[in-house]
């Protein structure tokens, strides 16, 4: 079936740049039925509250708005197929010299923020299905609604206070302790650096900085693994396969966290692109409360600043980010389950 | 008299979709082959059964006599007119039931609206009801879920009858229905049949049924019509294997000898070479392995099989 | 197959399970304060008059008095005070009402404008099916929240600015939830024969299709008012749509901050109230999904 897996592959691949493509050109046009006016727009470019009008004329040029749209549009997709992002207005660098400081530090915090969040909902989930109807099932599905009905910013500001200030056992700001020297940077990702360095007092830093944001990020979005995992067990338990386990003298809980747990994961496969994208969203509240500078804290910097440049590209970013993952997560669960490669 | 006259009728789907990326690829466009080369005739006032097993293509015929779907290639006259330009005249005088009438009533409608919106008459709604043993009092503001299977196919009946039409296509209209409705169904479909005149298609894969309520049979087998003829000489003495199978593999009472035709029903994207049966049939020849048989006339019906070739 | 249920049915079945009355009681209140509090406001910018709008809070919730400011909470000033010496709760029961506003808005045009598209899409088929599906899938690949801060800065980020970033936004999910709903349907006997019954276009449309539609999409309409309230306020924390002084929980959220950690009460009332309504919306339409489709889907 090798033939049919790389088709498969080609197939997702293709609709994840379409899917891109496609979303810049909204954007686009999004933007210009709401500031049709180059000038407008010039002015939400310029980063400058108020720009006189020799240099909006500037802006306009610059950017060329004053082309026609689809004009801008491939030229902003050929520019950025080279890398390049434009300037930022703000901080007169280019955009991607920004973004590859900021989001790789975000990364940090999301990638590992997702997998906790499907470790925690499915091992909730599974406690959860295999207890049912008793206490411990309520339990679970109290905290379930309690955490996915707080705004991110509540759980993150609720751990801040009691794990960092009440309890001191973390510290409550910053990717490291300033007073540290950081590491050569090789790989942008502050961890890695300091590993590749064997900087242990840069790495300790770096990683009790990172607790209580991606906790906070795992707490916020679990519960929703948590249901669909309890559902997907609760059906697998009851599947014949699972009773023939239990007849052939399996002890349950061999049953339910070995065999069961296996089946009932796959579907699971498909909310870690959802989960990612809301863990990039999350991290503009819980960058912001934990002084966390990454894209987060960069996009909310950009709104201050008027920095719309800065604001643009980061969104184009994270979008990229998100399909990708959704690429990952489409081709994952095209291994786990055959059949959908030949459905496609 | 015939009514409805269908010629060499070919419905062919397409099995998968082809996108941009499989056509770059050269990928061929597969079929499945519904119905290949059906004839049918119905005559006025008959029953004419339609027998055939899941896969064979009885329901896309239903579909197309009434006019829901087109046939790819293929003739349609309904009353000497071109069916297949003329739809709006089919569907004045054909009327469908369908299997399972929680799917096929629109369940947010009563049971009064169901029947009053083909026919705006509050009176014929009461008699309509009456006819197929309903109390109107009682169903009216009935929805179709809060009704037994039999009642809900007895509105299902009524609101096909609504429309005044001189044939009606029955689709497997009682294989939905626990046994004992089944026979109440049945014995309700023979009694209107005669008191309104009307002319039946039935289609089912119940050997009993069909033998029941059929005076004229057509066995249909892998998209193919296999034998047609009276439902008599057919049940009496049945001339296609397959329909030998058929009816050899219905357990009768005392009777302990069941020889139900061997293996599958086959695909129908790539149908066997020849004679469609020939992998199934105990008496296949060379030839069926490589000819499909045509329908040959024997003993005043016709059958499709190189056994009565001679 | 749901069963068709008329609305004493539905609300006396919500009332006999615990978990669905409370969120319908937290949703009453929720919407009738909101309704109450609302209007005066209203009221009150008609006749010019800022009294009408705060007549029914304990506090005058703009009345800054530094002698006041960081109080923790007391028997006078049930939730503490700001730090400007402002009294919390009366700032919350202020702010509350302009979150329902948006709410039913964006939740009701992504219905109105998803119906459209869905539908259409769903039962025409063809390429006008896959370039709708394709442009929802553009707008869902990335998070609301991300999509509405990069459409803010040109939309003029004020409350309005923010209701409308929203709705462009919101309504794919609609699209996509009427479109799965529609291609079931539509190949459901009574809707495929009902050609030859001479059934209108029209009443196909409204009878057939739309209210065999309805009611999945309802269910979750009332558990997406609590999303589309829970990221309005996260926008609000970030400062958009926020026009000072009138009070946004997510802003009174993110000023409180500034009193972390002794003033631990002006960052986290608002936080737990936005809490409080999003559970009782997420209660109420669990229930309610429960009850039209005979169980949980999402």
């Amino acid at each position: 079936m090798k033939g049919g897996f790389i088709i498969f592959l080609i197939r997702r691949i293709i609709n994840a740049i379409v899917t891109i493509f496609l979303l810049i050109v909204l954007l686009f046009i999004l933007l210009h039925i709401i500031a049709p006016n180059p000038l407008t727009l010039a002015k939400i470019y310029s980063g400058n509250p108020h720009p006189t009008y020799a240099q909006l004329l500037v802006v306009e040029k610059e950017y060329g708005l004053n082309k026609p749209l689809y004009v801008q549009i491939i030229t902003y997709i050929w520019n950025l197929l080279h890398g390049n992002l434009g300037e930022d207005p703000i901080y007169k660098v280019p955009v991607i010299n920004l973004l590859s400081k900021y989001i790789p530090r975000t990364l940090e915090i999301t990638i590992p923020a997702t997998i906790l969040s499907v470790i925690m909902g499915l091992i909730s989930g599974a406690i959860a299905a295999s207890n049912r109807g008793k206490g411990l099932d309520y339990f679970l599905r109290g905290v379930y609604l309690v955490t996915w009905a707080s705004p991110t910013f509540l759980i993150a500001t609720v751990f801040q206070l009691a794990v960092a200030y009440y309890l001191k056992l973390l510290p409550p700001y910053g990717i490291v302790n300033p007073a540290l020297t950081s590491p050569p940077n090789i790989t942008g990702f502050p961890l890695l650096n300091a590993l590749l360095a064997g900087d242990w007092p840069y790495f300790i830093s770096v990683l009790r900085h990172m607790v209580l944001p991606v906790v906070s990020l795992a707490v916020a979005n679990f519960g929703i693994v948590t249901r669909i995992s309890r559902a997907s067990m609760l059906v697998n338990m009851n599947a014949d396969y699972a009773k023939l386990s239990l007849m052939k003298g399996l002890s349950r809980r061999k049953v339910v966290y070995g065999v069961v747990l296996r089946n009932a994961s796959i579907p699971i496969v498909t909310l870690i692109a959802l989960l990612f994208g809301s863990s990039m969203a999350g991290s503009v509240a819980v960058e912001d409360i934990f002084q966390y500078h990454g894209m987060g804290w960069f996009i909310t910097n950009s709104l201050l600043n008027l920095d719309y440049v800065g604001i643009i590209s980061t969104t184009i970013i994270v979008a990229i980010s998100v399909i990708t993952a959704n690429l990952i997560a489409d081709i994952m669960y095209g291994i786990l389950d055959p059949r959908v490669r030949v459905i496609g | 008299m015939e009514i409805y006259v269908g010629k060499s009728i070919r419905k062919y789907y397409a099995s998968s979709k082809i996108g941009l990326l499989d056509r770059l690829t050269g990928k061929k466009p597969l079929f499945v082959k519904a119905l290949d080369d059906v004839s049918i005739t119905i005559n006025e006032g008959e029953v004419l059964g339609v027998l055939g097993e899941s896969g064979c293509g009885k329901t896309t015929l239903a579909k197309i006599l009434a006019t829901l779907e087109k046939p790819t290639y293929g003739e349609l006259y309904f009353m000497g007119k071109n069916a297949l330009k003329n739809e709006e005249f089919v569907r004045k005088h054909v009327s469908i039931v369908f299997q399972n009438p929680l799917l096929s009533l629109n369940p947010r409608l009563t049971v009064e609206e169901l029947i009053y919106e083909v026919n705006k008459n509050k009176k014929e709604v009461k008699k309509l009801l009456d006819l197929v043993g309903l109390s109107y009092d009682y169903v009216k503001d009935k929805y179709p879920n809060e009704l037994s299977g039999g009642q809900a196919q007895r509105v299902a009946i009524a609101r096909a009858l609504a429309k005044n039409p001189s044939l009606l296509i029955l689709d497997e209209p009682t294989s939905a229905l626990d046994a004992s409705v089944q026979a109440q169904i049945l014995n309700l479909l023979i009694d209107l049949q005669k008191e309104l005149k009307i002319t039946y298609l039935f289609i089912t894969h119940n050997i009993s049924v069909a033998k029941y309520i059929s005076d004229r049979l057509m066995v249909l087998y892998a998209g193919k019509v296999v034998e047609e003829g009276s439902a008599n000489d057919i049940f009496e003495k049945p001339l296609h294997p397959y329909t030998q199978g058929l009816i050899s593999s219905v357990p009768k009472f005392g009777v302990k000898d069941l020889r139900p035709p061997s293996g599958e029903a086959p695909s129908l994207i790539t149908p066997p070479s020849g004679c469609r049966f020939h992998p199934r049939c105990p008496f296949a020849m060379q030839i069926c392995k490589v000819k499909e048989p045509p329908l040959l006339e024997v003993e005043g019906r016709k059958v499709a099989c190189w056994l009565y070739a001679r | 197959m749901a069963s068709v249920k008329d609305y004493k049915t539905i609300l006396k079945m919500l009332v006999k399970e615990p978990a669905g009355l409370t969120g319908l009681i937290i949703v009453s209140a929720f919407l009738i304060w909101s309704l109450i509090q609302g209007s005066l406001e209203l009221i009150s910018i008609y006749t010019k008059n800022p009294r009408y709008s705060y007549m029914l809070l304990p506090h005058n919730p703009f009345a800054i008095n530094p002698a006041l400011a960081l109080h923790p909470p007391t028997l006078a000033y049930l939730m503490g005070t700001n730090g400007e010496g402002e009294d919390i709760l009366s700032r919350i029961l202020y702010a509350i009402p302009r979150d329902a506003f948006v709410a039913i808005v964006v939740v009701f045009s992504s219905i109105v404008i998803g119906a459209v598209i869905g539908i259409l899409s769903g039962y025409i088929g063809g390429w006008l099916d896959e370039i709708f599906m394709r442009i929802t899938d553009a707008f869902l690949s990335l998070p609301a929240l991300i999509l509405v801060i990069a459409i803010s800065v040109p939309l003029k980020a004020n409350y309005f600015g923010v209701i409308l970033g929203l709705s462009i936004v919101w309504w794919p999910t609609y699209a996509r939830l009427f479109r799965v709903q529609v291609l079931e349907v539509k190949n459901a006997d009574y809707v495929s024969s009902a050609p030859i019954y001479n059934i209108s276009k029209a009443r196909l449309f409204y009878k057939y299709i739309f209210l065999n539609v309805i009611d999945p999409i309802l269910a979750y309409a009332t558990l997406d008012l609590g999303n589309v309230i829970l990221t309005y306020s996260t926008l609000a924390f970030i400062g958009i749509g926020v026009t000072p002084p009138i009070p946004e929980l997510g802003a009174m959220a993110s000023n409180g901050l500034s009193g972390l950690p002794e003033a631990w009460w002006w960052p986290l009332f608002p936080g737990l109230t936005i809490l409080l309504i999003v559970m009782g919306f997420s209660l109420l339409g669990d229930r309610i999904q429960e009850i039209l489709m005979g169980e949980v889907m999402y």
